[in-house]
């Protein structure tokens, strides 16, 4: 579709004047060419500007500003290209450094002093062997991963799966021990994309802990003893996380330890990010007064699927009422303002709510 | 596959780390330590002294640049002068040096006049150089680490072992300082690369712009320069990703999107992400840009890259890293003097400081004096 045209129509959907109108066709090109535009999701002729025309005409004419703001001057896009850096800057921003803060305390030297000769050199690069990377979810981006450690991280030390059975195990360890007879595995890496509530990697329901990390922690159980160093290190790396995941992950990781008690929980889990999204990205009343109030009158709660059930009776702000006014390249998550993503049929008296960036829903 | 990188591993730390690491190193007797720095009207003049004086005090030293143009505002020089008292009375001793950074012609001439200073001064029985570019410009700041690098590697006896780089960053300060520029963007003395020679006047010319908050001015100027030389030039703008705000590069692109879109013609698959807290990421940034293409064009022409760190100091040192290690061209436009918000400086003063940022470029903890900095994983 010619871009001209539909930013004629957007013009007249937004009612805008002519300066107006100017300053926002400058705007919506700019972006759309270098971001917005690469959402995944979008089809041929129906990318950013198009969907944001569909969108827009939801709502009344009256409103139609406040929605445009929040897209405007909140919304938070992370490109492909931003997404990939952040997969490319994980070993050597965090992995590296744990890995060289491991091997200085082995050796009771200061971290500086790893490179500066061949003991601890070596030592490191024994245990960046002796560590596993596995993917929490195909968000890990595992092919990005392995591409920017070529020549420093092994295929056989990189797990596509989020789920471990006994004979891959051996597998890995198999692999391992072609370099090192007697080796076993000093730490993992679990890795995924996002985190925003918390709830998806550790939650408590009634009085069982569950979640990808408990889940995990049932499954190393049996290999711990043959396949496992005593003190060996577990690690969780998200690409993106919020203010408030960084805070609730050691909080519960802390409780989880303290119910189980030493032996029977993991005794430290590191938790790391590639960016924290800060206090202020969620939007609330207070700072998006008119949008929270869309929110509110375009909702259909029909998108509380049992799954979303899990963080709250109420997903218009999203999954455990995250708030956030995030879009990922290749989804847009459940945690982001609801107005963004849920597309619904609407009827008996509530409204078919339409996406701008729509979702592909993982759980049905 | 990886290629093997001077820097990489690199010994840096940052905030909490950076001054533990200080703490740490510094508390050791046998470590005697130079702390060039500048000693001019810039508020963070004075962090890294004081908190290296508190460790090292009576094995410290102190050389202080004040940088002179033409001018000055009566209050920059006021303050000035209160950040070289501060500093006298840490350090007795401390060397108080003027430099002029233009020559009446206005050419820059900062860097070679810091280079002559540094080179007149013994550094016999220094065990560490401390560089603190908190408060120099860029245009005294690489040509003095460049010469400092060259001196720790050749050795010798007495010479120091040990270089490091540091710098408080603060991109809230920088916003406040705004450099008043003359029209002569130049590279910058000592990383003039290929520039201008024959042999580079075949090559694909790549410049890579950092970009950061009201600096289109200087980077237009700059471009000019460069599109004049080689008028194939293509442009990959730097931008700060990961960063402290999330949506920084996306209201970078909104204030260059003129230069985006028209005059240098980006696009999207050309913009270079670098975090904002580590000058190593955009060093590797840097390299790996440069190590593709110099298989594309070995045989037509060769590539040249320019850089223009016009942006936060901390990310300026990963563009001095990637220059130091390939040669590359640093095209810069000097401060004639500074327009200061004054309101907004003290504002940062009162507020929260920067972050402590320190570059290990060479030493010890690369077990080398030699060219190859890192021990390679």
């Amino acid at each position: 579709m010619n871009q001209d045209f539909i930013l004629g129509r957007l013009s007249e959907i937004m009612g805008w004047d002519t300066d107006r109108s100017r300053q926002e066709f400058d705007w919506l090109r700019l972006m759309s060419r270098m971001k917005y535009d690469g959402y995944q999701d979008f089809l041929a002729g129906m990318r950013f500007i198009e969907s944001l025309a569909d969108w827009i005409q939801q709502f009344s004419p009256a409103e139609r500003e406040a929605a445009y703001g929040l897209i405007r001057g909140s919304l938070v896009y992370i490109s492909t290209s931003e997404m990939n850096h952040l997969v490319e800057l994980f070993y050597p921003e965090t992995v590296q450094w744990r890995l060289q803060n491991a091997v200085a305390a082995r050796l009771g030297i200061p971290p500086y002093r790893v490179w500066a000769a061949e003991e601890p050199s070596k030592l490191y690069r024994k245990l960046l062997r002796q560590t596993l990377f596995v993917e929490l979810s195909d968000g890990a981006r595992i092919d990005v991963f392995r591409r920017a450690n070529a020549g420093t991280i092994s295929n056989e030390q990189v797990v596509t799966a989020p789920r471990i059975n006994r004979e891959k195990w051996d597998d890995l360890l198999d692999d391992l021990r072609a370099e090192d007879k007697s080796a076993r595995f000093s730490s993992i890496f679990l890795i995924d994309d996002f985190i925003a509530s918390g709830t998806t990697l550790l939650r408590k329901e009634g009085d069982k802990w569950k979640g990808k990390l408990a889940r995990f922690w049932k499954e190393v159980q049996e290999v711990l003893p043959t396949h496992f160093e005593s003190g060996w290190t577990l690690n969780v790396h998200h690409y993106i996380g919020t203010h408030r995941a960084q805070r609730v992950v050691q909080e519960r990781q802390k409780a989880a330890l303290t119910e189980h008690g030493e032996g029977s929980w993991f005794n430290s889990v590191e938790f790391s990010f590639g960016i924290v999204l800060p206090e202020g990205t969620p939007i609330d009343a207070g700072s998006h007064p008119d949008f929270v109030a869309l929110t509110n009158r375009y909702y259909d709660d029909t998108i509380e699927t049992k799954h979303m059930k899990l963080g709250g009776h109420d997903a218009r702000l999203g999954f455990g009422s995250c708030a956030l006014p995030l879009i990922l390249e290749h989804n847009t998550p459940n945690n982001s303002v609801a107005l963004l993503w849920a597309e619904t049929l609407g009827g008996e008296d509530k409204h078919a709510m339409r996406p701008l960036f729509r979702r592909r829903q993982r759980h049905v | 596959m990886s290629v093997a990188r001077r820097w990489d591993p690199c010994i840096y730390h940052r905030g909490v780390h950076a001054a533990g690491f200080i703490r740490e190193y510094l508390s050791h007797d046998d470590r005697r330590v130079m702390l060039v720095a500048g000693g001019g009207f810039d508020p963070r003049s004075t962090h890294i002294c004081e908190l290296m004086t508190e460790v090292a005090a009576g094995r410290l030293q102190g050389l202080f640049l004040r940088e002179e143009r033409p001018g000055p505002h009566p209050e920059l020089l006021r303050r000035a002068e209160a950040n070289c008292a501060l500093l006298r009375s840490w350090l007795p001793n401390a060397m108080i040096r003027h430099i002029q950074v233009l020559a009446t012609d206005n050419a820059a001439v900062g860097g070679r006049n810091a280079v002559s200073l540094v080179n007149g001064i013994s550094l016999q029985g220094f065990t560490d150089i401390f560089v603190d570019v908190s408060a120099l410009s860029l245009g005294v700041a690489f040509p003095l680490i460049r010469h400092l690098l060259e001196t720790v590697k050749r050795g010798g006896n007495g010479t120091p072992r040990n270089l490091h780089v540091v710098v408080m960053d603060e991109p809230p300060t920088d916003h406040a300082i705004r450099s008043i520029t003359g029209d002569l963007p130049a590279p910058i003395h000592g990383f003039r690369g290929g520039w201008g020679l024959h042999d580079k006047s075949r090559a694909a010319t790549l410049w890579m712009p950092q970009l950061s908050r009201g600096r289109q001015a200087i980077l237009r100027q700059i471009y000019q320069v460069i599109r004049n030389a080689q008028p194939d030039t293509v442009v990959c703008p730097i931008l700060p990703f990961p960063a402290a705000r999330p949506r920084l590069s996306d209201e970078l692109i909104e204030e260059y999107a003129v230069e985006l879109q028209e005059s240098w013609q980006v696009d999207a698959r050309d913009l270079v992400y670098a975090d904002e807290k580590s000058p190593v990421d955009l060093y590797r940034s840097i390299l790996r840009i440069d190590d593709a293409r110099r298989r594309v064009f070995s045989e037509v022409g060769g590539s040249q890259i320019v850089l223009s760190p016009v942006g936060s100091k901390a990310l300026s040192l990963g563009a001095l890293m990637a220059a130091l290690e390939q040669n590359f061209t640093v095209m810069y436009v000097e401060a004639i003097g500074y327009d200061v918000d004054f309101d907004r400086l003290d504002a940062r003063i009162s507020g929260p400081a920067g972050e402590f940022v320190h570059l290990w470029l060479h030493g010890e903890a690369y077990g080398t004096p030699h060219d190859s900095e890192g021990a390679g994983t």
